[in-house]
């Protein structure tokens, strides 16, 4: 118990070192980020929404999601985990620069 | 320490805690009307995330999200982890185009915006569609909850009796602390949901030594939970599109979510919190996939609670109560916050009927809670198999109300005839008989939900660019 309960608080203390080391690299302006700042706001919405559109749509296909198949493996994980989450971070990404993004035109 | 001597004392730790922090919504609250229905309108951040969190995860993340990876497989983290992330951008955008729409210190909620764009048919709509769906959505999840505290705790308290104790325990935190009180008790919750399922997916991991040693169990054992459709053949591309849309549109279906977005202090707090909620919940559903994995290979169950049941009862005693007491937050999180919301949405819009029994907003809103209350609480105890599917379907319900939201919150300055509420509640009755069998449920090898939610979203967008604009 107690072993496992150590185990945890150093997982915890390592997730807020990343959580606070990724949010400290997020401040400083990005090449990407700064080209999508340019655009003006309505443009830079309607970017965000097709590119999430477009990505979900995908994990709808069988690109992601074939029928029955769980080849290739990926990293010890079947192809729909990988290319799933491979998606859910893409999206993420683009959540984070449509936040880093939606300060100075809002 | 026992595992019943365990449970008492985590749980009385718990529910100090707990009135504590209502208390002390309340001494803020300071009596005024505001500050009580809507926390003052200035949310920071810490407190906003959290709340957000823990009021969109219901019993359904610590129960439903692990049952669903045991039984459908890997194909659950498109119906669940693309699904969060699109939901976290569209929070996003709308927190923001909620800060241009709501610029006073006159909004109330979300049925104030429905009035000014479309008068009362717009409200009455709304408000009945929230409690068509709402209320046997709480109430399967005080069933669920007390359900489980019924067959794990150790001591002879019926099912009946827990269901009234965690109603009796939202009622009084609700009425004493405000909305919030219910903020400060859902950032509790919210910390003992995450702290929980991690806890539990730790100790799994460490038994089985890495996700790749589990996938390889997995695959020896049932390989159909490694692609999609899954075993059962459930996770269909039209399903998995019918969940994504009715997810994606929750901050903007469910006042509890829309109001908090409503309140947020600046234009920080709506930029940091979609993030924070991202970051989380893919952690979050991580574990899911963890326990959902091992559960598929260790512990044969026919049902969600029956696993979480086995699953609480192979750990120590301390965590096991710990665990309980995470089901406990998770139904009392995000039942809390619809109930005030009901309360907040229907004295808004029977504002003038209040006023007339000289009875103010307060009580009536503390009166409305308790009325859904104990609404749930009958609804729980007799559920048939149409509160069961209203339940089920209650995202989807309420998702069809979203053309209408969105209309009313974008379209700032404009008002319009009922043609987009009477479409909305036409869909809605539609939806419903199809619950009940009464309609069928696919037409032409679509799902009834999809068409219906593509003609009430053509309607109203018609509506929008083809209605001259009238200034309010």
């Amino acid at each position: 118990m107690f072993i496992i309960v150590k185990k945890f608080i150093v997982i915890l203390i390592c997730l807020a070192l990343f959580v606070g080391l990724a949010g400290w690299f997020l401040r400083k302006p990005t090449l990407i980020g700064s080209c999508v700042s340019d655009m003006n706001n309505k443009n830079r919405w309607i970017f965000f929404g097709v590119a999430v559109s477009i990505l979900s749509a995908v994990s709808f296909t069988p690109l992601v999601i074939p029928y029955g198949v769980a080849e290739p493996y990926f990293l010890g994980l079947p192809r729909t985990l990988w290319a799933g989450l491979g998606i859910s971070l893409s999206i993420y990404v683009l959540l984070v620069l449509a936040m880093l993004t939606s300060s100075s035109q809002e | 320490m026992n595992r019943g001597m365990a449970f008492v004392v985590v749980a009385l730790v718990y529910l100090a805690v707990l009135i504590t922090l209502a208390v002390i919504g309340n001494r803020k609250n300071k009596g005024d009307e505001y500050q009580f229905l809507l926390a003052g309108g200035s949310l920071g951040t810490i407190i906003g995330f959290l709340t957000f969190f823990a009021t969109l995860y219901s019993t359904f993340i610590l129960i439903g999200m692990p049952n669903f990876f045991r039984v459908h497989g890997v194909g659950t983290w498109i119906f669940l982890g693309v699904t969060d992330m699109a939901l976290a951008v569209f929070t996003l955008w709308l927190s923001l185009k909620l800060r241009e729409r709501i610029s006073s210190a006159d909004f109330r909620g979300i049925s104030d915006l429905i009035r000014e764009t479309f008068s009362a048919r717009g409200v009455f709509v709304y408000v009945l569609g929230l409690v068509i769906f709402l209320v046997p959505y709480i109430a399967i999840q005080i069933k669920g909850a007390s359900g489980i505290l019924a067959h794990i705790v150790p001591y002879e308290v019926p099912q009946w009796g827990w269901a009234v104790i965690i109603l009796l325990l939202m009622y009084l935190y609700s009425s004493i602390g405000g909305l919030r009180g219910i903020m400060y008790c859902d950032s509790l919750q919210g910390i003992v949901l995450f702290t929980v399922i991690w806890i539990m997916a730790f100790i799994v991991l460490d038994n089985f030594g890495g996700i790749g040693k589990l996938v390889q169990a997995v695959a020896e054992e049932e390989p159909a939970l490694l692609s999609a459709p899954g075993p059962k053949g459930l996770l269909s591309v039209q399903w998995l599109i019918a969940g994504f849309i009715s997810i994606v549109l929750l901050p903007v279906s469910q006042p509890q979510l829309t109001s908090r977005l409503s309140i947020l202090k600046g234009l920080n707090e709506r930029r940091k919190i979609p993030v924070l909620h991202a970051s989380f919940t893919f952690l979050l559903l991580i574990a899911g996939l963890i326990i959902g994995l091992y559960g598929a290979i260790a512990i044969p169950a026919k049902t969600g609670p029956e696993f979480i049941g086995k699953l609480i009862l192979e750990q120590n005693p301390v965590i096991g109560a710990v665990a309980l007491i995470g089901i406990l937050a998770a139904a009392m999180s995000t039942s809390d916050s619809q109930f005030f919301a009901l309360g907040s949405e229907i004295n808004n819009a029977l504002g003038r009927f209040s006023r007339k029994l000289k009875v103010s907003p307060i009580v009536f809103v503390k009166l409305v809670i308790l009325v859904f209350c104990i609404a749930s609480f009958i609804v729980a105890m007799k559920s048939s198999q149409g509160i069961i599917s209203l339940a089920v379907a209650g995202f989807m319900g309420t998702a069809l109300m979203a053309p209408m939201v969105l209309t009313a919150i974008l379209c700032k300055g404009r008002s319009f005839n009922s043609l987009i509420p009477v479409v909305t509640v036409i869909s809605l009755i539609v939806f419903l008989l199809s619950l009940f069998g009464l309609v069928p449920k696919m037409i032409m090898g679509l799902r009834i939900d999809l068409i219906l939610l593509a003609i009430n979203t053509l309607v109203t967008i018609s509506v929008v660019l083809i209605e001259p604009p009238v200034e309010v």
